[in-house]
């Protein structure tokens, strides 16, 4: 008997006046102890429906959900609980106290265990997530993977036979992605913990043993990894595969066989082989120097000088956040911004529009010939200048119709009524939404990716002359944060220069022109993206900025002798490339 | 502003720090009722000896607790000065007299007494807050109170509840200034005078507030009935409140300080000295 089934299980849920949408069909599924199972599908596939009727939180509408033999329709689901572990996608929505500590004892408290025996429990939680040291500290004090990894020490004192993941890296920049899977796969070998971790990152997915793919509600695939050698079933399914399945594939087109590589080792190893066997395994003339692109030869439109800013000034909590940052933005410029936790890449970006005023004495920001440093300013114009998307901005939304969100801006603008509607009209077309049929809907029963759109359309709509984007793609799927990039290729139409918070590194790569690295409150270097990902010392000058993905094997492949471009950028530079070095032997 | 968790809680390791939550608050209450029984000066002065010696051995720096006064230092002065000024004695001649206003000397002392004990009064939480963290506190409490669950008073949600606020209002906070930062960003203005339109400018703020807030109150509650909660029924506690011998010594030394308040008032024994130690 399997530990976990699904047999036939259907579920919808309502949405809005009588209508229902199903959320997941006749999924029938079966996960064994010691198991590690990838669940991946995109947004809206049903993915959290799932991981909810695993432990009771929800009971399917058709069919039946047993753990361990006993049925999730039962009154007591206790038993159940105690078995299955669910650590959730939002680091700041899992802890009840403000205590790490007292917070991972919340489990076993429940249990009823005596208060020895819970202490053992939380020591060894928290040494198994490697948060020992924090055992005193307030949840305020961590970063969102170190939250992440005591939601995880809080299930574990549970001492549950399987742990699920609901996008449990969903909200989590690359580092503390890098450390919740750490902790995870730890788990897995070491404890021998059933995993099933649902995720739309394939490099995540590779991980596991088993992958189930989910799409519309039904399991469209259920296998081992040699799922990945069929990538179009993830296509179908609206998903990505790994980088290396990817570049496998498509030198495949290209005519050179690597063979069916999984993991960046393999590929890597893998076309060296093929390169060698093709003869192409040497170069006689070096590979062209990286390309510098220059500053380009526009006007600055915004120039800070020496800027320095400091939270709670005078209080013992004083921080610095900036010390004497310069920077020089050029209209027209697609400008990355990549730095740590902590590095001030927000509060630079937010004394643009002044939201964080300039401190006397503490630089000077100049934004399209405004003096922000300036005690008077208009703050109505620079606004209309600068328009600024924060993080997860679908959280901004509040109106009752699409149309009168998107309008909030022009009306503060003091626009009149025609011309309001005109631009809230322009604003969503241009992010790709069908004006007609969106305007009278309610933001809030919109999908994640149009919210999306719609926030966007509502900064889009004040027309600024400069967008500044804080993360706009986090927490979307592979495809949705394609979409969101394209958008904002289209938005420079209207809006030429654009200001780009981010942790992808893809996507910085792909798109920005220019990039500012940032540390500890400082700009550590401005670089092309070939400047800075392909050339290793302008790397560890800026400290510890990841590779885009495809520059770390092109790199990895030159290392290891193949005449191949070090500074590609994309899968597709780096493919072009490794089939011209074919072609050239 | 995310410090509301941690209160102004002040860590010294000192032993006022390391007593039990629930003597601290049972003390607190005492003390409270007596200040409400102090009358001469004397008494007044005996009670702030046994709160700086409470004060000294938290080793929290005086003007910290001081700094507690800051908001009702104020209402003080303003009732100080209007007790005195409107104080009527009919067994006296006023000192001084402007139309309305007579002053007393029996007036300044009884001012003088009025502003001793809201002082007194305020003082005291303030140690107690700066001593212990919101969380002690709240387990206090529940512990305290636990004896109303025979009353099937919902003692130990009313506490998780305080925790869960503790735990979840710096995080609201943060996410008001988010979304008001994203409103000012699209040009709303929070600052009318009126406050109608000051609601009304509000409400792009209130309401993702509430959307958000109403999101964290389901995902919190999913998590917790997935880490088995089920109430109160069958639930251990991994730090058991432990009192000590000190707590007892300090609860025994306050009753006593408490009965010679008590004393100094009544003086049921009609000792001489009592009343030769002044109004």
């Amino acid at each position: 008997m399997p530990f976990l089934e699904f047999k036939n299980v259907d579920y919808s849920y309502e949405s809005g006046d009588d209508e229902y949408i199903q959320a997941l069909k006749s999924v029938s599924l079966s996960v064994e102890r010691g198991e590690f199972v990838a669940l991946v599908g995109c947004n809206g596939s049903g993915k959290s429906t799932l991981a909810r009727l695993c432990n009771g939180l929800l009971v399917p509408d058709g069919g039946s959900v047993t753990v361990d033999g006993k049925s999730t329709e039962d009154k007591d689901l206790f038993e159940i609980r105690k078995k299955i572990g669910v650590v959730f996608q939002n680091p700041d929505n899992q802890m009840v106290t403000t205590v790490v500590e007292d917070d991972v004892a919340f489990g076993p408290e429940n249990l009823g265990l005596p208060p020895d025996e819970i202490r053992a429990r939380v020591d060894w939680a928290l040494s198994c997530v490697g948060m020992s040291e924090y055992a005193t500290s307030g949840p305020f004090r961590l970063s969102g993977g170190q939250k992440q990894r005591v939601a995880i020490a809080g299930v574990l004192a549970i001492k549950p036979e399987l742990m699920i993941l609901d996008e449990a890296t969903g909200m989590l920049d690359p580092d503390g992605r890098a450390e919740v899977l750490d902790v995870v796969m730890r788990l897995h070998r070491e404890e021998g913990m059933a995993v099933v971790m649902i995720t739309h990152f394939m490099e995540e997915a590779a991980l596991a043993d088993r992958i189930v793919i989910l799409d519309k509600g039904r399991i469209v695939a259920d296998g081992g990894r040699e799922l990945f050698s069929t990538p179009e079933v993830f296509d179908r399914a609206g998903l990505d595969v790994p980088m290396p399945v990817k570049l496998a594939t498509m030198l495949k087109a290209r005519g050179l066989d690597v063979g069916s590589p999984l993991y960046t080792d393999e590929f890597v190893d893998g076309t060296l082989a093929a390169l060698k066997a093709a003869g192409a395994d040497k170069s006689d003339e070096p590979i062209a120097a990286c390309d510098a692109e220059n500053v380009p030869d526009a006007r600055s439109i915004i120039d800070v000088k020496e800027l320095s800013y400091t939270y709670s000034p005078k209080t013992p909590f004083a921080t610095q956040a900036l010390f004497g940052v310069d920077l020089d933005i050029r209209e027209g410029d697609l400008f990355g911004i990549i730095g740590g936790t902590g590095a001030g890449k927000s509060t630079l970006v937010s004394h643009f529009n002044a939201l964080t005023r300039v401190g006397k004495r503490c630089g000077t920001v100049v934004v399209d010939g405004m003096d922000l440093s300036a005690r008077k300013l208009d703050l109505k114009r620079l606004r209309s200048t600068v328009g600024m998307v924060f993080q997860y901005p679908e959280h901004q939304l509040f109106d009752d119709t699409v149309e009168k969100d998107v309008k909030f801006g022009p009306k503060n603008l003091g626009l009149s009524a025609e011309e309001q509607t005109e631009r809230a009209r322009q604003a969503i077309e241009l992010v790709g939404l069908d004006y007609t049929t969106i305007k009278d809907r309610s933001p809030f029963e919109l999908s994640g990716g149009q919210k999306r759109r719609v926030a966007l359309a509502g900064v889009i709509a004040m027309k600024p002359q400069i967008l500044v984007l804080d993360e706009p793609t986090a927490g979307l799927d592979p495809r949705g944060k394609r979409a969101v990039m394209e958008l904002v290729k289209n938005i420079r139409s209207v809006c030429p220069t654009v200001v780009m918070i981010s942790h992808n590194m893809d996507e910085i790569a792909e798109y920005c022109n220019r990039i500012a690295v940032m540390q500890k409150g400082r700009v550590v270097g401005v670089y092309s993206p070939r400047e800075l990902f392909g050339d290793r010392a302008a790397l560890e000058a800026a400290g510890s900025v990841r590779l885009p993905l495809a520059t770390e094997i092109a790199m990895r492949l030159y290392e290891g002798g193949a005449p191949v471009d070090p500074t590609a950028l994309t899968a597709d530079e780096l493919a072009d490339s490794i089939a011209k070095a074919v072609e050239n032997a | 502003m995310r410090d509301v968790t941690i209160g102004q809680y002040y860590p010294s390791g000192s032993i006022v720090h390391r007593a039990d939550p629930r003597f601290k608050l049972t003390i607190l209450l005492l003390y409270i009722v007596m200040v409400f029984f102090c009358e001469s000066f004397f008494s007044f002065g005996f009670l702030t000896f046994f709160l700086a010696l409470t004060i000294a051995l938290s080793r929290v720096p005086p003007l910290k607790v001081l700094k507690g006064l800051k908001t009702v230092i104020v209402i003080v002065l303003f009732t100080t000065v209007l007790m005195t000024v409107f104080y009527t004695d009919k067994n006296s001649e006023p000192l001084a007299e402007w139309g309305i206003f007579h002053i007393y000397l029996s007036g300044i002392y009884a001012s003088i007494k009025l502003a001793w004990r809201l002082l007194l009064l305020v003082l005291m939480p303030t140690v107690l807050t700066l001593t212990s963290t919101p969380t002690e506190l709240c387990d206090g409490l529940e512990s305290l109170l636990s004896p109303l669950k025979k009353l099937r008073l919902p003692v130990h949600e009313l506490a998780l509840i305080m925790s869960i606020a503790l735990r979840l209002i710096p995080t609201l906070i943060e996410e008001t200034d988010k979304i008001m930062n994203a409103q000012k960003a699209r040009g709303a203005q929070f600052e009318s005078r009126n406050p109608f339109k000051k609601i009304k400018a509000m409400l792009p703020v209130l309401i993702p507030l509430f959307v958000s807030s109403f999101r964290r109150a389901d995902d919190l509650a999913d998590a917790m009935d997935s880490r088995c909660y089920r109430g109160a029924k069958g639930r251990t506690r991994m730090k058991k409140l432990k009192f000590h011998v000190g707590d007892v010594v300090a609860l025994l030394v306050w009753c006593a300080v408490f009965v010679c308040i008590l004393f100094l008032k009544y003086n049921w024994l009609g000792w001489a000295f009592i009343p030769m130690l002044g109004i």
